[in-house]
Formats: structure tokens, C-alpha cells, sequence
């Protein structure tokens, strides 16, 4: 972390400004869906959804599941896809300097494997009640992911 | 001429780039809509990149309309296409794995009419283009959409 944390703009059209990047959030909840997976961010010290970008050579779903194995040391297997969030009016910057409008990909996942476990990208890799992670301060734009998934609606969200 | 060539992770040796499409129906459901294109001379569903500061709905509406000149609106998103045994290498040289998100889309108005990126537009039948040779994973993607899954193929 360079002095600036990862800082998300807003503004009517804002994502222009940006380079276009694909990402993926992954929702993984516990055997009785009670709790849901968090991961700490270490460029700005919020709570997030395990996720990143996808790697050339590699599915989208392959992508997730690697995102989560390197985040949290968990191994799983993507479930079906809760949404495409690609809000036009927003716009992330990163420590350092990066300017990016992303789509995300929300997928929801099942553990098959591995221990809990924390990276260089993650200070923190937890379980929390669903309703507690709702109250928390999320990086911009989860809450909203894990809000779409808890409608259990099949049909995909497209934002 | 923009080249496609597949075979095992060929897309590491390109970047990512996000792509929209658009299965779009006739009236009575039995065909689809197909364009032409200008630098391979395939048959594809209308497509291509997203662009920054628009969303992925926006997106394939907009390309629809520049490809068809038809107005359409997004009603599903039928799935994700990344096979990463694809590589595109476009004129200028760029090579690309392509990320595609599926949309079907019904037509508010316009009238069809060519555009530069486009050499023919069509109605086919289902018929037909099970027999047709269609650009990359299209093919999928129609049948896909013929379907009805309420969840999303993720491919």
C-alpha cells in the first residue's frame, strides 16, 4: 500500500474515464447458509468478496476458483451466476493511479476442499452472519451482490 | 483478416477482452437474426466489445444497433462464453481471448440496413443454421438460448 487507498468515484458516466476491466466476486456461504465469506482487502482495509480479474488462458469459472484458492485457501467450484454488475457511473482508482470501469461477474460457489487461510492480498479471510455482513461498510457495491443472492432468484441480474 | 485459432489455452497468449452478442427472434420464433461480417465473411449473432462508461446491456444494444440499425432491448442474459482454447488476432495484430456475455434481445423499432461492419443481415431458420458454419462458439450460443434455462450457461 503506497499512502492512497483504492477509492471508487461517482458521476453520471464517470466509467469513460477508465480503462475497462473485467473482474469476478465469488459468494460462498457456509453448509446452512446462515454465514457468508468475507476477505480483507489490503490496498484500502475493506471487506469484500473474494474476487479479481481472470487470467488469459483460463474459463471465467476457472478464474473465480483460483481467485478464491489464492485469497482465502479454499477450493471451489462455481455454482451458476448470480449477476453482471457494470454500473456505468462509477469508477475505481487504484493506489496507483489505475483508472478502471469494471464489470463484475458475481458468481456463487461451493466449497470442495482446503483451509482458511490468509495471502498477500488479504488481511483477513472470515466467515460473518449474512446480516452482520450487511451492516458492515463493504467495498462499494457488495452488499449489493450478496443482497441480489439472498432474493434467491434464479434468473441472472443484469445491472 | 482477423484470424481464429483454437487449441489448447491458446488464449494466454492474448488479453481479455469483453465481449456482448444478441440472439434476436423473428416474430413466430423460428429464426434468427444474422450478420455478415465484413472481415472474415462468417455468419454471426450481432456482437462485439464493450466499451468503458457504458454497461453490458448498453452495450450489446448499442452494438445491435450500429451492426443491424435495429433498436433492441436486453431482456436475459442467457450466459458467458470464455472458452480459453480460442485466440483471436485481429488485422492490426492485437490478439485477444474473447469474454462474451449472451444476451437475448427484442426489437422496439429500427429498420434493418447495413452497416460498415457488415456485408448481409438475415432471418434464419433454425433448420438452416444448425447446418451453417458460424463464427467461434455462436452455434452454442443459440442453442443455448433455445433452451429456456432460466440460470446461465457459464462456458
Amino acid at each position: 500500500m503506497n499512502g492512497r487507498p483504492t477509492e471508487v468515484l461517482f458521476g453520471e458516466r464517470i466509467g469513460r474515464l477508465g480503462q475497462l476491466r473485467l473482474g469476478c466476486a465469488a459468494v460462498l456461504f457456509d453448509n446452512e447458509s446462515d454465514n457468508i465469506l468475507l476477505t480483507r482487502r489490503s490496498d484500502n482495509g475493506q471487506w469484500c468478496l473474494p474476487g479479481g480479474t481472470f487470467n488469459p488462458g483460463e474459463s471465467v469459472a476457472e478464474g473465480c476458483e483460483r481467485e478464491v484458492f489464492e485469497e482465502t485457501g479454499l477450493q471451489v467450484k462455481v455454482l451458476r451466476l448470480v449477476g453482471v454488475y457494470s454500473n456505468p457511473d462509477q469508477l475505481v482508482v487504484y493506489p496507483d493511479g489505475n483508472k478502471v470501469h469494471v464489470f463484475v461477474l458475481c458468481f456463487e460457489v461451493r466449497r470442495i476442499g482446503g483451509e482458511l487461510g490468509l495471502s498477500d492480498e488479504t488481511t483477513g479471510a472470515q466467515f460473518f452472519p449474512v446480516s452482520e455482513a450487511l451492516q458492515m461498510d463493504l467495498f462499494h457495491g457488495h452488499a449489493e451482490f450478496i443482497r441480489d443472492i439472498l432474493t434467491g432468484n434464479e434468473r441472472v441480474f443484469i445491472r | 483478416m482477423t484470424q481464429i485459432f483454437y487449441g489448447e489455452r491458446l488464449g494466454r497468449n492474448g488479453k481479455i477482452r469483453l465481449g456482448c452478442s444478441a440472439v434476436i427472434f423473428s416474430e413466430d420464433r423460428e429464426k434468427v437474426l444474422l450478420t455478415q461480417r465484413l472481415d472474415n465473411g462468417q455468419w454471426c449473432l450481432p456482437s462485439g466489445g464493450a466499451e468503458a462508461g457504458e454497461s453490458a446491456a448498453e452495450a450489446c444494444e448499442r452494438e445491435v444497433r450500429e451492426e443491424t440499425g435495429l433498436k433492441v432491448r436486453v431482456e436475459r442474459l442467457v450466459g458467458v462464453y470464455s472458452d480459453p482454447n480460442y485466440l483471436i488476432e485481429y488485422e492490426d495484430g492485437n490478439r485477444v481471448q474473447v469474454v462474451a456475455i449472451n444476451f437475448e434481445a427484442s426489437i422496439l423499432g429500427g429498420e434493418i440496413g447495413l452497416s460498415n461492419e457488415t456485408t448481409a443481415i438475415n432471418y434464419f431458420p433454425l433448420h438452416e443454421i444448425s447446418r451453417m458454419e458460424l463464427t467461434l462458439n455462436h452455434k452454442q450460443r443459440i442453442l443455448d438460448t433455445l433452451t429456456g434455462q432460466t440460470e446461465a450457461f457459464i462456458r
